[in-house]
């Protein structure tokens, strides 16, 4: 049994540069090699589609600062993982993120006891104020084994 | 977005191209690890896996899923992505080979924009599951 009193509970704003030596590095990463992303498109070099997971690299040490959910992190799996996208992301851009619990909510296991589902939103600003990004993390608690 | 370097004309049924990952190494999963700050030890020091029930470390999720968005992306074009969504389905461990796969389920218009929705997958050599996702992404008419 999670706490969804969490629910819409801010977990913090981070800002953080988005630098093409990164860019790059990420981009070889994922085993990309498009020029787009260190040469530029039209309008400069873009970040690619999940290099949002980076802002890792901007929490306090240790992850963001999580709120009394009731989690077992023993347990618990990635699930699934979301992108929206609004506007492309730039070498040179401030991006800030801002992150909170947007839901709490769980599933009968055909194995018996219940699957607990919390996500994860984080919302992404550039310096202008304009909504790039959404990113949604979806954590997976399957029940206790006896 | 204005960053789209070439909108493709899709159809419901079109499929992305045929490719695979060379087999994922030890090498890639460090890569990924610093370029994302991912330190989770499990991916990197076999003793940890090994401690906590796998046969050796695996992939980050996000590893494999960033894998299946830079084929979309050479399919489609960069800046063509308007969302992207996936479920992890099975750990990928080093020696595997990522067969991508991406299919054309509906092609809509949103705001007089055209949009393809997208189903998408990472399949491993056994042809078993290790990521499925959907994405829509702009294209041409």
């Amino acid at each position: 049994m999670l706490n969804k009193e969490a629910i819409g509970t801010v977990l913090g704003e981070v800002t953080f540069p988005v630098e093409l030596g990164k860019v790059r590095e990420f981009a070889q990463a994922v085993l990309a090699d498009n020029p787009e992303y260190d040469r530029g498109a039209p309008d400069g070099p873009v970040a690619p589609p999940t290099f949002l997971q980076t802002l890792a690299l901007w929490e306090p040490e240790g992850g963001a600062q999580l709120p009394d959910i009731g989690l077992d992190y023993l347990r618990v799996l990635h699930g699934e993982q979301e992108f929206e996208y609004f506007a492309p992301i730039y070498v040179g851009d401030e991006i800030t993120a801002t992150s909170r619990v947007s839901d709490i909510y769980s599933k009968p296991s055909t194995k018996g006891g219940d699957l607990w589902f919390v996500v994860f939103e984080n919302e992404f600003e550039n310096q202008r104020g304009e909504r790039v990004a959404v990113s949604r993390m979806t954590l997976v608690q399957p029940p206790k084994r006896s | 977005m204005t960053a789209t370097a070439n909108e493709r004309v899709l159809e419901v049924g079109d499929k992305g191209p045929d490719w695979s990952s060379p087999p994922v190494t030890r090498t890639d999963l460090v890569r990924y690890a610093g370029a994302s700050g991912d330190m989770n030890p499990v991916h990197h020091d076999d003793t940890v896996a090994q401690a906590v029930g796998n046969p050796s470390v695996f992939a980050h999720g996000m590893f494999t899923a960033g894998v299946l968005s830079s084929y979309l992306v050479n399919w489609l074009g960069v800046g063509s992505l308007r969302s992207f969504k996936v479920r992890f389905r099975d750990k990928v461990f080093p020696g595997d080979i990522l067969c991508c796969n991406a299919e054309v389920t509906a092609v809509e218009e949103a705001d007089g924009i055209p949009l393809a929705r997208i189903n998408c997958s990472v399949t491993r050599q056994d042809g078993s599951v290790a990521i499925e996702g959907t994405a829509t992404a702009r294209c041409g008419r």
